[in-house]
């Protein structure tokens, strides 16, 4: 196994945790824990399927358990296909954006807490 | 070490991984080690509300073991009755062991 992930060194690389945040960068280092090292690293924010930011973290560690999957994205094709679906903005923006469709999701949570008194949280 | 072993004979077969977060991965088999962290060439996402990020995959992908739920074998390529015999053998000879302790 680490045989083949020896390919993946110096090649810049997705990162998939399991909290659903993606990271991009160089990958440097890993081990038998699946512990990983990504130099310039950039964390990508995405909301709604329309919009990211990309949000730069230097030279990060990754502790493996968190780790869900990775891989390398050795194409600038791909890339250039996600920035045609995908509008870039700025990190201010998109955590804007982030507040918004999270206070969307707490205003949806209210109104089924009125309709569907019964399936209010501790009621069953 | 018994499920890498089968997962081993199975490399250059495309398989589907399905992870504990609902995503399908389908992808030839290209390494598997003891905690059954597998690693697929030519990644296909298949779950429909896939984050687009995922896209940007190329070539291969190491998805880690502790966060798979199932592995899709293609049933042609796997003898059962095989593995059947292959798991009594193993459990005997485990048991073996034990009672020698």
């Amino acid at each position: 196994m680490s045989d083949a992930l020896v390919d993946d060194l110096d090649k810049r690389v997705l990162v998939y945790l399991r909290d659903g945040r993606f990271f991009l960068g160089y990958l440097r280092s890993f081990d038998q824990y699946g512990n990983l090292t990504l130099e310039d690293a950039t964390e990508r924010v995405v909301v709604n399927d329309e919009a990211f930011a990309d949000i730069p973290r230097g030279l990060q560690v990754f502790r493996g358990e968190n780790v869900v999957l990775f891989g390398a994205v050795d194409s600038e094709q791909r890339e250039l296909e996600f920035l045609r679906k995908l509008r870039r903005v700025t990190e201010e923006e998109i955590r804007r954006m982030e507040q918004a469709v999270a206070e969307d999701h707490a205003a949806l949570r209210r109104r089924e807490r009125l309709e569907w008194p019964a399936f209010d949280d501790g009621a069953l | 070490m018994f499920f890498t072993a089968i997962l081993r004979t199975l490399i250059g077969e495309d398989i589907t991984v399905e992870l504990k977060n609902d995503l399908s991965i389908r992808g030839r088999l290209e390494a598997v080690d003891q905690y059954l962290n597998v690693r697929l060439a030519q990644v296909q996402v298949h779950t429909a509300a896939a984050p687009p990020v995922l896209q940007l995959l190329h070539g291969s992908c190491t998805v880690r073991g502790s966060c798979i739920r199932y592995i899709h074998l293609p049933v042609e390529k796997v003898d059962t009755e095989l593995l059947q015999e292959a798991t009594r053998r193993v459990a005997a000879a485990t048991k073996e062991t034990q009672t020698m302790k």
